[in-house]
């Protein structure tokens, strides 16, 4: 501890802290735009220039580091004439139009101009202009008004990690630039929206449409991912125009990741359910009042008796979730489950109460040493990956601290490397590296572990020999369990194998759990073997596997899209839903409108089990009710004892009081042995390739059948998302709308583009066009086709506009080649010999 | 004594009567100064703060840019602006409201705004026939504006020396 004086104030500051961080702990105000807390010193804008004691020249704060003693003058004349003249500077090249730009009135440099500048412009020639760049659907670029300060270029070299916009040119004629024209595509790209001090880089869905004083900011958590993410939304008119990041050190810093930021024009879209509706005939919606549907779902409901089942989103908050499954349960089934995504139940008894991350997304900083088993993780958690990227950085480019285990090798946007492996032999993969941990161990105890777990006739490659030689050498080593991890069909058993080869390296665990609020489903008692607060139910319910194999007299969905999210088959199907799409007109036959989460109250429990409560940021359309209304009018209704709730804080303090020790501890173990572990026998699922003849034409399409398999595409997690217009008109999304096959397999099929694919639709049957990607790292003789299939086209009267709606896969009828082949779905899955 | 003499001469000459009169007498025969409204009307300051209107470069495009300043300093919140991107990429308002209820007619709106788009002319005589003709839209605003644009460009020019 230092200190120094600054206009006549004594300060103490920290050795080797910058002027401009002293300054600002103590409340002097320094001017400054190419300093920002989070990203490095650049000291290219000259505007925080001080006078300090001693010096010949003014200093930039930013740049200088205190010392004892030290004397900085903030107002002397010096210092003011040196500001004005970096102000004036400044302004020489910069528009003076603030009325048509979108950052006027939130503008640092309107600001700055106006606290340190002159009150007139001596420039009177030429002003120079620079060329706008289209980097995709979300960032608008007036590159004019840009004053180079470089904090966009840096937040994309030290935080996203891709350095996708670069300086280009010298003096004049340096600009802002992206490389060869592409767009954007970090995950937290958004972000350079508020970093860039002046009007150059917006947004572009908010773009003119309202200021910066006509808003109302409020805050709320969002609901993408499950690190739970502090935010605001700006609202005006009760609608919400923009989001933007709450500073919270402990979970999102100071960043905000694309999904957070932009999900809130599915919010705002045009397919929100604004009225309940009931399905008359196939096809045919009938509106109807609140009053007049609410007995009806309560007839249905005392119809089916015990025959019901519940599908809670795991997005949806606790209070929703309590009271779904206080409704559930009361009318006497415990068929309830919020974990739509996963796969394998087989020992959810053995899961811990409160399955939250052992560490928090703060301390995921201090591993020096990560391995991150079956998982996007840029996209599925945009704030651990920044949080690992941060170690990636300690140790440079050339010492790889991060490992991921995947079928494909997924950016992570830092110095990575990589173990691949098909989503069956994860296991083998990570037992191989446990023998090779034991064995680089080699205490007796170790071989011991060895020959129990069945590892000894496992051989490891130099890939895994390094890997367990870092997670031995790392003091704090860290492994990850991702959402396609939380997807495999053998889940348990790959947290059982990582969770001992966490044990054997004596680092951290995590499973990252998949959705924003999946932990509140295991605290809130959505699942079929608990009840709140973890308490053993002796009569287990149906689990999300077993759901989609019955058929039930009421399905009710809440906030999930049956059809999509899940697929229940039940003589009634109620939804508890946000939007109207396509899918659930399908699928479902009552539509309640329920409000968003931005639009209602409730808490959300992030993957470190913080319990983060938020009020509603704008009222929902008049017919639209917070789901906890409509379950608490529900069970009211149904005449069900503790449903007179009246507000959900009430709630809340209910559920709270249930959930005070819950354990966090796992005991899941290893099922068996390594060598007794038999790769299942997979039931392949090919299709036949119905050839068209064309006479005179000899055939070029090889195969005789096909087997198909699914990926998982960008920004389809949640409702909300996939009615996000401008998210899924992103790179991020387009590259993933297409179909991958192998080169070979391509080119068996007669070096297809283009494959057309038909839906079942009733009213007309649309068809779309996929792309056919090649890529290598699919397996020969497969196609891999979207999960959800999104379909662009221009509208009738505007073929500027771009129509957006999207498809389940399992609406497919047919996939063809117009001319050339089919693949015919409707025939039974044949299970072939290996021929 | 002499004052109560003055004064019985004063009652019975009805003096003080002919001298009220005398002022009637004179104005009969000066000029008048009457304006027989509508018909005639009195010349207006080119700064007069009448009814408002929008206007429009020569060329025919909108000169309102959507700043929002006019909404924004405007002390009776009495302008509502909606705005957003036009086709072509520039920044234009969709919904240009003015309250005529709420206006005080300062001119605060004429002065923030940067393009002299909304301006206020001399008309000042008008009136509505229901209540929510009170609201001059974006179209009425422009078409305010197309019709007395001559008008306005005069007033401004005259100013335009004290600006």
């Amino acid at each position: 501890m230092i200190k120094i004086n600054v206009d006549n104030k004594e300060i103490v500051a920290e050795q080797g802290q910058m002027l401009i961080d002293a300054a600002d702990g103590a409340g002097i105000a320094i001017p400054r735009f190419c300093y920002h807390p989070k990203l490095s010193v650049a000291a290219n804008c000259r505007m925080c220039l001080v006078e300090v004691a001693g010096l010949k020249k003014p200093v930039p704060a930013c740049a200088t580091a205190v010392s004892d003693g030290m004397v900085v003058h903030t107002q002397s004349n010096r210092t003011k004439q040196s500001q004005q003249a970096v102000m004036e500077f400044l302004l020489i090249n910069h528009p003076l139009d603030c009325p048509i730009c979108d950052q006027g009135g939130e503008c640092e440099l309107q600001d700055v101009a106006m606290g340190y500048g002159q009150d007139v412009s001596r420039f009177t020639e030429q002003k120079r202009v620079v060329e706008d760049k289209d980097i995709g659907p979300l960032i608008h670029t007036d590159l004019t008004r840009c004053i180079h300060c470089t904090r966009c270029v840096r937040f994309g070299q030290e935080i996203a990690g891709i350095k996708e916009l670069g300086m280009c040119g010298r003096g004049e004629h340096s600009e802002i630039s992206s490389f060869l024209e592409k767009s954007i595509d970090s995950e937290m790209s958004g972000n350079v929206i508020d970093v860039c001090p002046v009007g150059a880089l917006t947004s572009k869905p908010f773009r003119y449409s309202a200021r910066s004083w006509e808003i109302v900011s409020r805050k709320t958590i969002a609901a993408n991912d499950s690190s739970g993410s502090n935010m605001y939304c700006h609202i005006k008119n009760n609608q919400i125009k923009r989001v933007v990041p709450a500073q919270n050190d402990e979970i999102n810093e100071v960043w905000l990741s694309d999904k957070d930021r932009f999900s809130y024009e599915g919010v705002n879209s045009p397919k929100r359910l604004v009225k309940p509706m009931v399905k008359v005939f196939t096809d045919y919606w009938e509106q109807r009042r609140w009053e007049e549907i609410l007995p009806l779902v309560v007839e249905l409901l005392q119809e089916a008796g015990k025959d019901i089942v519940t599908i809670v989103s795991p997005n949806c908050t606790l209070e929703e979730m309590y009271l779904a499954q206080k409704l559930t349960r009361a009318l006497g089934s415990n068929h309830i489950d919020h974990r739509i995504s996963q796969k394998d139940f087989g020992r959810q008894d053995k899961w811990a109460d409160l399955p939250k991350t052992s560490i928090s997304l703060s301390d995921i900083e201090q591993s020096d040493s990560a391995f991150i088993i079956g998982s996007d993780l840029c996209y599925e958690h945009p704030m651990v990956s920044h949080r690992l990227r941060k170690v990636s950085q300690r140790f440079g480019f050339k010492d790889s601290r991060v490992w991921q285990l995947n079928e494909t090798e997924f950016s992570l946007r830092m110095s990575s490397k990589c173990l691949l492996a098909n989503k069956d032999d994860w296991i083998a993969e990570i037992a191989t590296v446990l023998k090779c941990v034991l064995e680089i161990k080699g205490v007796p105890e170790s071989s011991q572990r060895i020959g129990d777990l069945g590892l000894d006739g496992l051989d490891g490659e130099n890939s895994h020999k390094a890997l367990a030689k870092q997670l031995l050498d790392a003091k704090n080593p860290l492994i990850l369990l991702g959402n396609l991890c939380t997807e495999a069909s053998n889940f348990e058993e790959l947290i059982a194998w990582s969770q001992e080869l966490s044990l054997q390296v004596e680092g951290n665990w995590i499973w990252l759990p998949p959705y924003a609020n999946s932990l509140g489903g295991w605290v809130s008692g959505c699942v079929p073997h608990r009840a709140v607060g973890g308490e053993i139910i002796s009569s287990v319910g149906d689990d999300c596997a077993k759901m989609q194999e019955k058929k039930y007299q009421v399905a009710i969905g809440i906030g999930v899209e049956f059809g999509i999210d899940i697929t229940v088959e039940a003589e009634n199907v109620i939804a508890l839903t946000t939007h109207h799409t396509e899918t659930l007109n399908k699928h479902a036959d009552i539509i309640l409108p329920m409000a968003c989460i931005e639009e209602t109250a409730g808490t959300l429990l992030n993957m470190q089990g913080d319990w983060q409560s938020f009020s509603a940021c704008a009222n929902p359309s008049a017919e639209v009710k917070s789901g906890w209304k409509i379950l608490r009018v529900l069970g009211n209704f149904l005449n069900l004892e503790g449903f007179e709730y009246t507000s959900s804080k009430q709630i809340h303090d209910e559920l709270r009081s249930f959930s005070n020790e819950l354990n966090d501890s796992w005991n899941l173990e290893i099922a068996s042995p390594f060598k007794s572990y038999v790769k299942k026998e997979k039931e392949d699922d090919f299709y036949p390739v119905k050839i068209e003849v064309v006479e005179g034409r000899e055939t070029p399409v090889e195969l005789k059948r096909i087997k198909m398999c699914y990926h998982r595409c960008a920004y389809d997690d949640n409702i909300i998302l996939r009615n996000a217009d401008s998210l899924q008109q992103s790179k991020y999304v387009l590259s993933s709308n297409r179909v991958f096959a192998h080169p070979k397999t391509i080119k068996q099929l007669g070096n297809i583009t283009v494959l057309t694919i038909e839906f079942d639709d009733e009213v007309d049957k649309k068809s779309v066009g996929l792309e056919v990607v090649a890529n290598d790292c699919c397996a020969e003789g497969i196609l891999s086709l979207p999960e959800m299939i999104r379909v662009y086209r221009p509208m009738e009267y505007d073929e500027d506009i771009i129509e957006y709606s999207y498809r389940s896969i399992g609406d497919v009828t047919e996939i063809k080649v117009e001319g050339l082949f089919s693949l015919d779905l409707s025939s039974d899955v044949m299970v072939l010999d290996n021929d | 004594m002499l004052r109560r003499i003055a004064h019985f001469i004063k009652t019975y000459t009805l003096w003080e009567l002919l001298k009220g009169l005398s002022v009637t007498g004179r104005a009969l025969f000066r000029r008048k100064v009457t304006v027989q409204f509508p018909e005639q009307r009195t010349p207006i300051s080119p700064r007069f703060r009448g009814k408002h209107a929008l206007r429009r470069y020569p060329n025919g495009e909108e000169r309102c840019i959507a700043c929002k300043l006019c909404e924004a300093v405007c002390p009776a919140n009495a302008i509502t602006i909606e705005s957003e991107q036009r086709e072509d990429g520039s920044r234009r308002t969709t919904v240009y409201d003015i309250d005529m209820f709420k206006c005080i007619y300062c001119g605060f709106c004429e002065e923030a705004c940067p393009v002299d788009a909304i301006v206020e002319t001399n008309v000042f005589d008008y009136h509505f026939e229901n209540a929510a003709d009170r609201v001059m839209t974006k179209d009425l605003l422009l078409k305010m504006g197309d019709k007395h644009e001559k008008q306005i460009a005069e007033d401004r020019e005259v100013d335009s020396q004290y600006r």
